[in-house]
């Protein structure tokens, strides 16, 4: 598992413990993961740093937020080296970064699914 | 923090303006959010903003352009921001500072310092915004003593009415300035109205005088056997000469164009025609419209025809 239910639950105490609220971030974040996803690997595969770099940057922010530590590192990375203009392995680690932003949307569902259902105590 | 603020969170991600109008919201804030800089600038010239969350990585407008912009213009220059960057992009958040942003927060903040960074800055807003609420009321109450110096009491002049509000200092200095402009306004009125009273008091003892002379003049053309019509024509002048002194020793006198001469035409034979009829039924023995004056001493004459006759349209010197 990716996600941190520990981070979760700091975002739900950051926005004043409205569970509703909450979904709806999480739902926006899986709302926006495959057109990340889309524009990180496209971005890659064109070798448009800047894209690259923002795309990454974004993901990277909503992978903190959610407790994924290994997926922000990966964009960390990538985002730092566009900013560079070396980003040998773009494609493969466009690559990595696009899946592992689908299994955080995963996550994520299932999560506000167990959330609403009253089963994360 | 018991006052509400009104916070713009300008960030292109709608998962962090989401999270950020929340956490704003959950402190008692109004929140508004927008995705570009861009569209920051343009809710801010259009709407009052205590505090600004922005985003530094944007596309198009980033946060430092924004920065830029508000800093170059004087009305968005106070408005408070934090910037909203990566905790390991310290580069961004020292260039924001130095562009003028107050402070920065990481995006993966927690509550505490949320809230704590928040109120703070608008803390700072809110004295800020009262020290220069105070200064422009004080730049009023500068105003309003010149108004006075230059002799204007009208207290509705002064514009002291929202800073006589105030509990302070201020207020009972802007009180007292305008309780002694209302008294000496006041004062100011009554004589006013004492002059014009007596004004009217003189015109109509003039008026009264003039009128007076009729009855001597009257019994002075009978006795003179002087013809009414030239007494109630030299009366008419004397007053209507009274009025045009007046008017130049108070220097009204209206404009050729503006004088309604149709009425003084009618007004001054109608008032020949009265006075000459009160000349005729006083001396009683005048005829009642003869401008000749070769026929004027012939009284005598006429009282005996007016005796044969019974009303004779005509003196007899006449012929029609």
């Amino acid at each position: 598992m990716s996600i941190s239910r520990q981070a979760l639950e700091r975002m739900k105490e950051v926005i004043g413990g409205d569970k509703a609220v909450l979904a709806e971030i999480l739902q926006s974040f899986i709302d926006e993961a495959e057109p990340l996803a889309e524009s990180i690997l496209s971005a890659a595969r064109d070798g448009r740093l800047d894209t690259l770099g923002r795309a990454a940057h974004t993901i990277k922010s909503s992978a903190r937020d959610f407790g994924d530590a290994r997926l922000a590192a990966l964009c960390a990375d990538i985002e730092l080296r566009s900013k560079q203009g070396s980003v040998s392995n773009a494609v493969a680690c466009s690559q990595q970064i696009a899946q592992g932003c689908i299994a955080l949307k995963e996550e994520l569902a299932a999560y506000i699914g167990a959330e609403m259902n009253g089963e994360i105590p | 923090m018991s006052r509400k603020g009104r916070i713009l969170v300008v960030d292109d991600t709608r998962t962090m303006r989401l999270k950020l109008a929340a956490a704003a919201t959950a402190l008692g804030h109004q929140c508004h959010s927008v995705g570009s800089g861009g569209e920051g600038l343009e809710y801010m010239r259009a709407n009052p903003v205590d505090a600004v969350l922005l985003d530094v990585v944007m596309p198009e407008m980033d946060g430092f352009d924004v920065l830029r912009a508000m800093k170059s213009d004087p009305a968005l220059r106070d408005i408070p921001v934090i910037v909203i960057s990566s905790l390991d992009d310290t580069g961004s958040a020292v260039k924001a500072i130095e562009l003028g942003a107050e402070d920065f927060l990481p995006k993966s903040f927690d509550a505490v310092i949320f809230r704590a960074r928040v109120n703070t800055l608008l803390e700072k807003k809110y004295v800020r915004d009262a020290e220069v609420d105070y200064l422009k009321q004080v730049q009023k109450l500068a105003r309003a003593a010149q108004i006075l110096k230059i002799g204007n009491y009208n207290p509705s002049k002064l514009g002291l009415g929202e800073i006589s509000q105030r509990h302070d200092a201020l207020g009972d200095l802007a009180r007292v300035f305008a309780d002694a402009a209302q008294k000496v306004y006041e004062r100011e009125r009554r004589l006013r109205q004492s002059i014009k009273t007596l004004r009217g008091g003189f015109g109509l003892i003039v008026l009264g005088i003039i009128w007076g002379l009729v009855a001597p003049l009257s019994r002075m053309a009978s006795g003179l056997e002087a013809h009414p019509f030239g007494m109630a024509f030299w009366v008419s002048l004397l007053s209507g000469v009274c009025c045009i002194a007046w008017s130049v020793a108070k220097g009204t006198v209206p404009k050729p164009r503006e004088i309604p001469w149709g009425y003084f035409l009618a007004y001054a034979l109608l008032g020949a025609r009265g006075e000459h009829h009160l000349h005729h039924h006083r001396s009683g023995r005048i005829p009642r419209l003869c401008v000749c004056g070769p026929h004027a001493g012939r009284a005598a004459e006429l009282v005996a025809l007016r005796r044969s006759v019974a009303r004779p349209r005509w003196c007899p010197g006449h012929t029609l």
